[in-house]
């Protein structure tokens, strides 16, 4: 037999029987011999994860087909099983636990055909312990899951579908009984998990009691007296319940009932903090005057709980359940009351503790001091209610959004908690990614000031640190602008705005900090809000805003990288709560740099260098992300001009960015370019050598060693870099040409097609002033990028002599176009090169950077702006 | 490229303003068959589009009955024969609708508009939007702006969200700017959104195209041609203007959004010229990357806008096409074929007059994403989080209800067990008590002289001590 074989490694089929066996010898207890609870408890998870990596109930094997072996496993699932069996019927409540634990585990994991032949004998001894002989809590408990995980596999055999239903069935009045009858809330909790099985696996098993369910679940949810967790599971199946029946009026109907409940525990919660005259109004939206009102949750009405203690987690699941109601999904379109649900959102939102005037008389401060103590609760609640608003509705909601925008708006300006803050600047990222630019408009002045504030004060760490750090990071930025550009009036309220933090250091210490998760929510706001809205009219807020996500920026990392790994030690938010604010300041960067504006982004340099070093220092995810934001920049500094695909594809196979991926091509492209049309100068210089692609090694070693003799030092590790860049760096005098003309250039290429294809000679005549255009252009262009490098003395010589040197070359090749015959090749050989040049311009760039970065930020800064100036 | 376009073949709507008995044609782009012919239908310029790639809508230019009225007819595309037909206060000019299918706005000749939800067909706004007659409307790539041009030039940008808003207190004014830049009618509004940046180009008779910044309404640039423009569209994913003009020429430019800043004017000479049609041109649109131009010559042609050929000509023989909307040939397939697709917003009448709000009433919709419908949820399991729940709640102190419920389970059994051993116990010890005492009693009582050993002797003393009190009262 196999088991006496030698087993081949821990893959062997073989295996598998054998472990099983000695699983069940080892952990199951047998019959007459008593369990110890506590051990079972740690040696459970050990067994079941034995189980679990190698599938030791699966019975499949893709290896072998030994029948004998497929016997033997087959034999171990059998003894398993019966084993577990057993258990199940044993007295001993905790023997009796370890076999329904296990047998739930061995319904997720054994295979299909048991599955399917066994499941109903499985069913009704699972059954027959939440029933009434039954009597041990965790027997009960443990019932329920394994029967909701039975129900889960049986939901995914389509043809067992009208079986299921009918054991679903029977399974739904014993539930019942478990909620109405049993009084322990674990069990509650437990029943709550099967009917959840029940109703999102078989609504047709639920149909005929669905009136029974339903008051069965809001007799405990109005009774509020369990735990939130039980309390939401709870909720969460009334909010599924209408799909028992599939159709759009009990949906409604549900929905109207758990409003007018709410409603009516707000009227008596909220007695004496708001005028009457909110409760009649709020209850006129949900019930239209002249309809009947429904019958309340439940069916029979139900004794509110006594003035003590106000319903709050009543309120709060019956809010969390319309929540659930408008986010999951409905088989038919369905009638959501938005008004009635908006003006709930409101009413709580409105009521902040105080007491009307009216009203003073009537409370105590102890009721008072109640209120005030439950009011983050249900706001809090509101809020999700709103989120989940626009998540259901989407786009629907466009007649609500100006109010929805007001209500958000006026809300903020009070609302101090960090909690709610979060949950109203996620409201507000919804907003603004679901309605577009149109409602940036009407959110980005509150959105900046709120964000600003909250970014501007201290959080609790910063305070010690801060006035030493703030100085030179703040001092530099105006600094820079100011060297660098004329910003006009723009300057004028950066500084500002740099300068503004300074005096309110002082006071923010007197203030409360602001919680670093407010700050990330924050600064994720502004992300969106620069995504979506930064075209909208932001001239205002725009400058401010740049300078602070630069400066929160290098706040955030000025204390090193944050590691997202977590720490063992450390609850888990507080170890990556650093980490993540990072990141989020530096996506917001990012965003800042990339959203359309009319000047060229004031903190570029700076924020380069930051992505740099994160990319380097930083841990894997923020690396990965600052790795994102260079690429993402790339485009930026150095404006893709690619060419237009329609038209240059038909005649140029290579000229999309994929050629770019090997240096040869790059280096043949450009230098095609030159050997097509400066034959005549190439045939002085490389004594001359045909312009072949099999020549091109040659030409390349001859242009290496020319490039070694003239230039004083090549480092040898930087020879690709090198070699690229004094071609292409030539060449990007030709495509700064074509930038400026762009329609000249292609008007020219344009002809050049027509020459292949269809011959147009008014194409041709035309094109003789273009060429020179492009020449003459030319000539102006290249002085002014000559001066580029020159200005910057501080960078190595080596690409400076070489371009220079090809700088040169290029005036002569230009001046000689005119002479040349096939002219009308310089456009179209020249953009078909574009790409190319524009890599070798860009490495040169980000080579330039990185040597002088950190010693001298300031001249760096010249050289994306004299980009910019060519432009 | 090519693949993609044969596995969604499209098809070409179009409509003539002329007659009404020309109706509407569907051709195969690719075969210049028709495919369907909806006849009685006469659609104002720019009064034809699709909605959602189910329904074709279009105004209608004939009035209808003595008041002058206007009308609406949506055609669901898989049953053509049944129009929804909607009547309107006012003949309409040009209609739109939002991307997603939610909305429709209309314009009418006196400058009125009318902005319709389309689900349940509720008229939202109307409003005096110009002066001067509405030529054409478009809407943001997001929806989230409308913007209008006029007949006397006038462009107006409107917010959606204040114009839709339903408790309009006139508190956010909609209009958020306009612009009298052009000096002749516009004859095309053109959207497109450039990364986070959203710009619309207009095309105006005076020939001149502008460029313009959507939300702040910045002009970027005009395009100067030398004739009146007619008809614009931009290639989708190329920075290339096609712009019809009256003599049927069609010029190209190539767009730079991106660098342009304080550009002005460009000049009419970098354009390049496609040139078929002889009479003006009155629609342009892309079928993926094909142009499509129609004219006033009663034909429109496909091009090919790479070698800039003419790929194939139709000829509309009844009457210049004014009217172009590509759709997905699929859409036309009858209802079996589309019985999957069961999340369908209704389509309902658009109402012809603003009908007060009722509060109570909501609003209907789908919830979730019709998308997440096609594949079952993944399910998980409960019994692992059940059991590692429990077994991480016994390691760790902070214990799970249940599994205090099984400690205290037991705890109970045990303290009950021992509480009714003790009582037990304690009975047995009482009973025994009981009976030593019957039994000495018995002893005592019966022999009392045979007690020697000292406690007896003890016992003696006491019990006689006891003896003599009663003795005494005896």
């Amino acid at each position: 037999m196999a088991r006496f074989d030698q087993l081949e490694n821990m893959y062997d089929v073989g295996l598998k029987p054998v472990m099983l066996r000695s699983l069940i010898r080892q952990y199951l207890p047998a019959e007459n011999h008593p369990l110890n609870l506590n051990n079972s408890c740690f040696e459970l998870p050990s067994l079941v994860s034995i189980l679990q990596t190698h599938c030791l109930l699966s019975e499949l094997d893709s290896q072998s087909i030994d029948p004998k072996l497929i016997n033997t496993w087959k034999s171990a699932v059998d003894d398993w099983l019966s084993c577990l069996l057993s258990l199940l019927s044993s007295d001993m409540s905790d023997k009796c636990w370890v076999g329904i634990c296990l047998l739930g585990v061995s319904c997720q994991e054994c295979s299909n055909q048991r599955f399917l032949s066994s499941y109903s004998v499985w069913l009704n001894k699972l059954l027959s312990h939440i029933q009434p002989p039954a009597d041990s809590q965790l027997v009960k408990i443990a019932s329920c899951t394994s029967l909701a995980d039975l129900l889960t596999r049986l939901a995914r055999f389509p043809e067992v579908k009208k079986d299921g239903n009918l054991l679903a069935g029977k399974l739904v009045q014993p539930v019942l009984k478990l909620l109405n009858e049993d009084n322990v809330e674990a069990v509650w909790e437990g029943a709550a998990n099967l009917l959840y099985a029940l109703i999102a696996f078989f609504p047709a098993s639920i149909h005929h009691y669905y009136d029974k369910v339903e008051a069965a679940i809001a007799s405990k949810i109005l009774s509020g007296k369990c735990s939130t967790k039980t309390l939401k599971k709870l909720g969460y199946c009334l909010a599924l319940l209408p799909k028992a029946k599939g159709d759009k009026d009990s949906w409604s109907l549900m929905m109207q009932k758990i409003l007018i409940s709410i409603n009516d525990h707000l009227n008596e919660a909220f007695q004496g903090v708001e005028e009457e005259a909110k409760s009649d109004e709020a209850r006129r939206l949900l019930v239209p005057p002249g309809k009947d009102l429904p019958l309340p949750l439940g069916g029979a009405s139900f004794k509110g709980t006594s003035s003590e203690r106000l319903p709050t987690a009543t309120i709060s699941t019956l809010m969390f359940c319309c929540c659930k109601m408008l986010t999951s999904s409905y088989p038919v379109q369905v009638t959501v009351p938005v008004r009635s649900m908006l003006a709930l959102v409101e009413r709580l939102l409105r009521v902040d503790g105080s007491l009307p005037h009216t009203m003073l008389p009537f409370m105590t401060s102890v009721q008072q001091e109640l209120i005030c103590s439950e009011l983050p609760v249900l706001h809090a609640y509101s809020l999700e209610l709103l989120i989940a608003l626009i998540k259901g509705m989407r786009r629907q909601l466009l007649p609500h959004s100006a109010y929805i925008v007001r209500v958000v708006t006026r809300y903020f300006k009070r609302c101090s908690l960090p909690e709610l803050r979060i949950k109203l600047y996620s409201i507000i990222r919804m907003l603004l990614l679901s309605m577009g630019v149109g409602i940036a408009i009407y959110l980005a002045p509150d959105v900046v000031e709120n964000a600003s504030n909250d970014l501007n004060s201290l959080d609790g760490e910063d305070i010690e640190t801060s006035p030493a750090n703030r100085g030179p990071a703040t001092g530099a930025l105006p600094q820079l602008s100011n060297r660098k550009r004329k910003h006009g009036a723009k300057t004028g309220s950066l500084e500002e705005k740099q300068d503004g933090p300074s005096p309110k250091v002082g006071e923010s210490n007197t203030h409360q900090t602001i919680p670093i998760t407010v700050k990330i929510a924050a600064l994720d706001t502004l992300e969106v809000l620069l995504t979506v809205g930064g075209a909208s009219k932001s001239e205002s807020w725009r400058s401010s805003i740049d300078g602070l996500l630069m400066k929160t920026a290098i706040n955030s990392c000025k204390r090193g990288w944050g590691n997202l790994e977590s720490n063992i030690f450390l609850p888990h938010e507080s170890a990556s709560v650093w980490a993540d604010f990072q990141l989020s300041s530096l996506r917001a960067l990012l965003t800042s740099f990339l959203a359309p504006a009319r000047v060229r982004p004031p903190y570029l340099s700076q924020g380069l260098e930051l992505f740099r070093r994160g990319k380097q220092e930083a841990g894997m995810k923020l690396a990965q992300f600052c790795a994102y934001a260079l690429f993402a920049l790339e485009v930026l500094i150095h404006p893709r001009a690619l060419p237009l695909d329609d038209f240059y594809s038909a005649c140029h196979n290579s000229t999309d960015g994929a050629s770019n991926r090997f240096l040869e091509n790059i280096y043949s492209g450009s230098r095609k370019q030159n050997t097509s049309f400066l034959s005549a100068m190439q045939r002085t210089e490389q004594g001359g050598v045909e312009s072949h692609d099999d020549d091109l090694y040659d030409r390349w070693l001859q242009n290496e060693n020319e490039n070694q003799n003239k230039s004083e030092y090549i480092p040898v590790e930087d020879m690709k870099d090198q070699t690229s860049r004094p071609n292409d760096s030539s060449l990007t005098n030709v495509l700064e040409v074509r930038e400026k003309e762009p329609a000249a250039a292609n008007a020219d290429v344009h002809m050049r097609n027509e020459n292949e294809i269809v011959v147009q000679p008014w194409h041709l005549e035309e094109s003789v002033p273009k060429s020179q255009e492009v020449a003459s252009a030319k000539a102006v262009m290249s002085p002014a990028v000559g001066t580029n490098p020159e200005g910057s003395e501080i960078e190595s010589k080596t690409p400076l002599s070489a371009s220079d040197r090809l700088n040169d070359t290029n005036h002569d090749m230009f001046s000689c176009v005119d002479k040349v015959d096939g002219f009308d090749n310089v456009a179209g050989k020249t953009s078909s090169t574009l790409p190319n040049a524009k890599k070798g311009s860009s490495s040169m760039v980000h080579l330039d950077s990185d040597s002088s970065m950190d010693s001298f930020p300031g001249i760096v800064d010249a050289d994306p702006d004299t980009d910019s100036d060519s432009d | 490229m090519e693949m993609g376009e044969k596995m969604n073949k499209e098809a070409l709507v179009v409509c003539s303003d002329k007659s009404t008995g020309i109706g509407i044609t569907v051709w195969d782009l690719e075969t210049g068959e028709q495919l369907l012919h909806i006849p009685t239908c006469a659609a104002a310029p720019h009064g034809l589009f699709c909605l959602r790639n189910q329904f074709i809508v279009a105004s209608q230019s004939n009035r209808h009955g003595s008041f002058g009225g206007g009308s609406i007819f949506i055609w669901p595309l898989n049953k053509p024969q049944s129009p929804l037909r909607s009547y309107t206060l006012e003949a309409m000019g040009p209609i739109s609708c939002t991307k997603d299918g939610l909305y429709i706005a209309g314009g009418a000749t006196s400058g009125n508009a009318y902005l319709w939800e389309v689900t349940s067909g509720r008229l939202l706004r109307t409003w005096h939007a110009h002066h001067k007659s509405l030529k054409c409307m478009v809407f943001s790539d997001d929806d989230s702006l409308l913007i209008f041009g006029c007949t006397d030039g006038i462009i107006s940008v409107w917010s959606m969200i204040s114009l839709v808003d339903v408790e309009d207190s006139g508190s956010s004014p909609s209009l958020l700017y306009y612009s009298s830049e052009h000096r002749s009618s516009i004859t095309g509004l053109v959207t497109m959104s450039a990364g986070a940046r959203s710009i619309f180009i207009s095309s105006s008779l005076d020939g001149t195209c502008k460029v313009w910044e959507l939300v702040s309404g910045r002009h970027l640039q005009t395009l100067v041609y030398p004739m009146s423009v007619t008809a614009i569209a931009f290639h989708p994913i190329e920075r290339l203007l096609f712009s019809g003009s009256v003599d049927g020429n069609i010029f190209v430019n190539v767009l730079d959004i991106g660098a342009v800043e304080d550009c002005f004017v460009t000049t009419e000479d970098q354009a390049f010229v496609l040139k078929v049609h002889n009479e003006s041109i009155t629609a342009l649109t892309f079928s993926g990357f094909h142009l499509i131009s129609a004219s006033e010559d009663f034909t429109f042609c496909l091009w090919d806008t790479i070698n800039r050929v003419v790929l194939r000509r139709f000829n509309n023989r009844k009457g210049a096409v004014t009217n172009m909307v590509v759709i997905k040939q699929s859409s036309l397939f009858p209802i079996s074929n589309h019985q999957r697709v069961t999340h369908q917003f209704q389509v309902s009448l658009l109402q012809k007059y603003p009908q007060p709000s009722n509060p109570g009433k909501g609003m209907a919709t789908f919830l979730s994403f019709p998308a997440s419908h096609s594949k079952p949820p993944p399910t998980h399991f409960h019994g692992n989080n059940l059991l590692d729940h429990l077994i991480s709640g016994s390691e760790q102190e902070e214990q799970t209800p249940a599994m205090l419920q099984t400690k205290l389970e037991k705890n109970i059994d045990d303290r009950l067990w021992v509480t009714s051993m003790t009582k037990h116990v304690m009975e047995i010890s009482k009973h025994l008590q009981c009976r030593l005492l019957d039994m000495m009693q018995c002893r005592l009582l019966c022999n009392p002289y045979e007690l020697d050993s000292s406690p007896k002797k003890k016992r003696h003393k006491i019990q006689s001590q006891n003896q003599t009190p009663t003795e005494q009262s005896e």
